[in-house]
């Protein structure tokens, strides 16, 4: 508790300390009286201050004293002095008045223009030094004295000492703050403008875009359900363009969003429809757009010409696939060897084989796709991707291997395995356990007493599908030698699907607490059976 | 003497704050950019993506998603069902109650016929102990499992759910986000589609799911909260999601992963010890440790981030909640900074040690206190009349048109990427909620963080000496112990 307000203290002293400054700073700056006695003294003027000697003199004595020669000019019943700049002047004559004429000389003030008293004086000379207007034994000119600041108002026009323009350029905290404005300013504007362009265009082509789909809904549902194939064929490219809304053909948004619509009933549809729509997709030159999208420099407009390409099964470009299969733009490569796949007809998978870059889960997703179609109808050759210097061209050769279900091919893995990678040994593993590769226990039993965890892991559960009684020695043995709860899981879980006689028999004589947990674990009906 | 010191320090603080305003727009401006390119990006990349195949492929990774659950009776039923629906192939839902005082097990066992199991658990990361784990009887529900456990907070049941976990990937999310049904395929392309680097992590947006439209687990019509607070937290994850972890995203930079809605590589989370439980900011501390788990082993990694609308949850619209939400966040960042002071300015980690972390320490951490200063240092100059009108105006305006720019950017971005508030009265309200936020939010927002860095200062809620003195390397936290 008493931290606390300690904390809260100090922090009010922090917050308060600025304050405490600005005091002490603004008692510092006051000046006393005989200080500025002194000053208005010794100093032979002070910009703004005048004074001047005001005497009532008896007529007796008018013709005794020469006035005019001492500067003084008669004022009704007073004879005024010259204005004077200099208060040690005036003290002076004051003095002689007193002492020689036996007179009684009045003291005026003058700041500026207008008379003043004594303690206005004193004010006004203690702004001049605090704001270091006038500095005591520093000689002004008169020049520099012409446009000075007024503080206690004047009649003069105020003229500011420093030009605002050389202010500017002197400070460099507003050099900084002029180019923070103006970079704000200038990106900004940029920025506001650019965002403004791409919305508004994308608007735009959103209402086209939809346009064009309804124009051309009707055209096409017209060629495809009331012509014949035949029909079709016959037609020259000005025939099917009388199909068409007139002159749309020639804006290249039309024409992509006929192909997408093309390419959409195309994925849609069978049999003659889809020669249908491959026949009006080459009449209508739209091929030729799509072609003319592989120059573009941007790598979407190309990757969509390589989709549009091997959607409609554009045989002439594989020369140009061939160029782009190993494109450092990832879409571009990716989608380039999906067509090539696709449209070669190559059963040696040679495209993929010479892939230099490495290939991601994603693509190898997509090559499945394409080669489980094309094993559909060819046995593909698998032998050049296991046999590809790209490893992860092999890991994918290998899981092909299992995902079409290839036991031919389970040989080469056998011969791979001594040689392969971890990565490499993992997949062939993971292929004997989905290909029932039990002539390939050998290796199993190796990768059992690998150090590699995710080997010996992948290795336990292959012996759970395809391990013999040798197997089931060998996993107890294993057990002995780890510490791993996830190993001792898997382990008896392969025992147990193994043999459970033997698994039972080894958890009955067996008292450590992880071995009872995985028991229970293992005969939980739920756990087993859902 | 005094009066020198003073004028030094005056300028001495001139300076300064001239100087990280003029560091807040140039970094402001640079995410603006940097976010705009990523999305483009990302817009384009998603022409060529076909989500059905993940859906099926024996390539796409499995998904264990952990969902834990605090006091969740009224809703966790309808939640874990609407998880359960989500379109994907290998996945299971792992619902973690962390010591509900409601009768969440209850209704979940009733409902999903749950049976308590001898399940082996193995607590391979620390955590609270657990009370049973079931399974349902009926095999519709066989992804399920529910974990019923002491409690210890999120983080502590995150542990759990990880250890009870089987798949490549964890999935953490908060029970009550709705997600889109095809959430789970989206935030799996950035972990399938790197080919040179390891992808660790991959974050997504929240959306604020307040007076909005439901249907079928996805937000089917969008509409702005009533609220300021509402609409400004809709702006703000605008600005949040949509720029800001967009360009870290570009720069591989990003440090933090909302714990609502993130995905991890399972085998390094296991690695680098789980959440850290000790800290309220376990979602920022965990990617952080993750990251520099691959820096110290020279691992070349990635953290990944998806921009599409895929999450959507329920903000706080009372300024009671949302001040502890805001008081807890800043102490998460303060924690995790402090946590991992090593990277600071550390060229050894890279663009996280050299530029994610200083900013996020200058800009993040430190913001209510210049903020503040700043604000005292005005009305002390006021007070003496050292203060330039010129300044103060000229600074004035540019901060306030600087956020209003920023903020509209993000409105932008949103509506040139995704369009989902369409109504132009939505509009309309946003523009009013962007003109006075720096006005009528913000200043309450710093007033929250600096309470964060008082509680902090007194220690509440974390791990005090620990947090001090900070992890020496990545896989110091499973040293750590009750």
């Amino acid at each position: 508790m008493k931290k606390g307000y300690l904390r809260k203290f100090l922090f009010l002293i922090f917050l308060f300390s600025f304050f405490n400054i600005s005091f002490i700073k603004g008692q510092n700056d006051s000046l006393s009286v005989e200080k500025i006695e002194e000053i208005l003294t010794f100093e032979p003027s002070i910009q703004g201050l005048y004074y001047q000697l005001e005497v009532k003199t008896p007529k007796s004595q008018l013709g005794q004293i020469d006035f005019e020669e001492m500067n003084f000019s008669k004022s009704g019943d007073f004879l005024l002095s010259d204005t004077l700049v200099s208060y040690g002047k005036a003290l002076e004559i004051k003095s002689l008045l007193e002492t020689k004429y036996n007179l009684d000389p009045f003291l005026k003030y003058f700041i500026f223009d207008m008379v003043s008293d004594r303690e206005s004086v004193n004010a006004y000379l203690s702004n001049l030094i605090r704001n270091e207007i006038f500095i005591p034994g520093i000689q002004i000119t008169q020049e520099e004295m012409e446009g000075e600041l007024i503080i206690l108002g004047s009649k003069v026009p105020f003229k500011p000492f420093y030009k605002l323009r050389i202010k500017l350029l002197q400070d460099i905290k507003v050099i900084l703050l002029l180019a923070i404005l103006i970079l704000f300013i200038f990106s900004s504007v940029i920025l506001v403008l650019t965002m403004i362009f791409i919305k508004a265009r994308k608007k735009e082509k959103e209402i086209l875009t939809k346009r064009f789909k309804d124009l051309t809904y009707e055209p096409l549902s017209n060629l495809l359900f009331e012509k014949s194939l035949e029909e079709i064929m016959e037609y020259s490219k000005q025939d099917l363009e009388q199909f068409l809304p007139t002159n749309y053909l020639s804006k290249p948004l039309f024409k992509t969003v006929l192909i997408q619509e093309i390419i959409s009933l195309n994925k849609n549809m069978k049999g003659d429809f889809k020669l249908k729509l491959k026949l009006i997709y080459r009449k209508l030159d739209l091929h030729q757009f799509t072609l003319s999208r592989l120059q573009s420099k941007r790598w979407d407009e190309v990757a969509t010409g390589i989709v549009e390409i091997n959607e409609m099964d554009l045989t002439e470009a594989l020369p140009e696939m061939e160029k782009l299969v190993s494109n450092k733009n990832f879409y571009i490569r990716s989608n380039a060897v999906a067509t090539q796949l696709n449209l070669s007809n190559d059963k040696n998978l040679t495209v993929l084989a010479r892939q230099k870059y490495p290939l991601s889960s994603w693509q190898q997703m997509k090559y499945l796709r394409i080669i489980k179609f094309l094993s559909t109808q060819n046995l593909v050759k698998i032998i050049y991707l296991l046999e590809s210097d790209n490893v992860s061209v092999r890991i994918f050769g290998i899981r092909l291997v299992r995902y079409l279900g290839r036991v031919d091919r389970i040989a080469k893995l056998s011969e791979m395995y001594p040689t392969a990678s971890l990565p490499e040994k993992v997949e062939i593993l993971r292929s004997f356990n989905a290909l029932n590769a039990e002539s390939e226990l050998n290796h199993v039993h190796d990768a059992l007493y690998s150090d590699q965890e995710e080997l010996c892991l992948i290795a336990i559960q292959t012996l759970g599908n395809i391990g013999d009684e040798n197997s089931q020695a060998f996993l107890i043995q294993r057990l002995g030698m780890i510490q791993s709860f996830a190993l001792e899981k898997a382990i008896l879980t392969s025992l147990a699907t193994l043999n459970k006689d033997v698994f039972l028999n080894f958890v009955s004589t067996s008292t450590k607490a992880s071995y009872m947990k995985i028991k229970d674990h293992l005969l939980d009906p739920i756990l087993s059976n859902v | 003497m005094y009066s020198l010191l003073f004028n030094i320090l005056v300028d001495l603080l001139g300076i300064f704050f001239l100087f990280y305003s003029f560091s807040i727009i140039v970094f402001y401006l640079l995410t603006t950019v940097l976010s705009a390119l990523e999305m483009r990006d990302h817009l384009r990349k998603n022409k060529f993506a076909d989500y059905k195949d993940i859906i099926t492929s024996p390539l796409a990774p499995s998904i264990s998603i952990i969902a834990p659950a605090y006091n969740e009776a009224n809703t966790v039923v309808q939640n874990v069902k609407s998880l359960l629906s989500l379109h994907y192939g290998k996945f299971e839902v792992i619902l973690v109650n962390d010591g509900s005082k409601d009768d969440s097990i209850n209704k979940l066992i009733e409902n999903f016929q749950l049976v308590k199991t001898e399940y082996a658990y193995n607590e391979s990361i620390s955590a609270k102990p657990i009370k049973g784990v079931y399974k349902s009887e009926n095999s519709s529900y066989s992804k399920l499992t529910v974990v019923d456990k002491e409690n210890g907070g999120k983080a502590d049941a995150l542990n759990v759910g990880i250890n009870i976990s089987n798949n490549e990937i964890i999935a953490c999310i908060d029970v009550d986000c709705i997600l889109s049904s095809d959430s789970l395929t989206r935030m799996m392309r950035p972990f399938m589609e790197e080919t040179n680097r390891q992808v660790i992590a991959v974050g997504g947006v929240i959306g604020v799911a307040n007076n909005c439209d439901v249907k079928d687990g996805t937000v089917t019509k969008y509409r702005v909260p009533e609220t300021l607070l509402g609409r400004f937290q809709v702006i703000e994850y605008f600005r949040s999601f949509l720029m800001g972890r967009m360009a870290w995203t570009r720069v591989n930079g990003l440090m933090l992963i909302s714990g609502a809605f993130g995905f991890f590589k399972r085998d390094l989370v296991m690695k680098v010890g789980g959440y850290f439980p000790k800290t309220v900011g376990e979602d920022m501390e965990l990617v952080v440790r993750m990251r520099r788990y691959m820096e110290e082993n020279k691992l070349p990694y990635k953290v990944g981030f998806i921009p599409d609308p895929l999450c959507w949850t329920e903000v706080p619209e009372s300024e009671q909640v949302l001040s502890r939400q805001r008081n807890r966040w800043m102490r998460g960042t303060i924690e995790t900074l402090q946590l991992h002071q090593k990277i600071r300015l550390n060229p050894e980690y890279g663009i996280m040690g050299m530029v994610s972390y200083p900013f996020w320490a200058i800009f993040e951490k430190m913001a209510p206190i210049f903020e503040i200063l700043g604000v005292i240092y005005t009305i002390a100059m006021i007070i003496t009349g050292d203060i330039s009108a010129l300044y103060f105006i000229g600074l004035f305006i540019l901060i306030y048109f600087f956020a209003i720019m920023i903020s509209s950017f993000s409105i932008l971005y949103e509506e040139i990427a995704y369009n989902n508030y369409k109504s132009s009265k939505d509009l309309n309200k946003l523009i009013k909620t962007i003109l006075i936020e720096p006005f009528v939010i913000h200043p309450k927002l710093m007033w929250w963080g600096l309470k964060g860095h008082w509680d902090f200062i007194k220690g509440k809620g974390g791990w005090g000496v620990m947090i001090r003195k900070g992890f020496d390397k990545a896989t110091d936290k499973q040293k750590v112990t009750e």
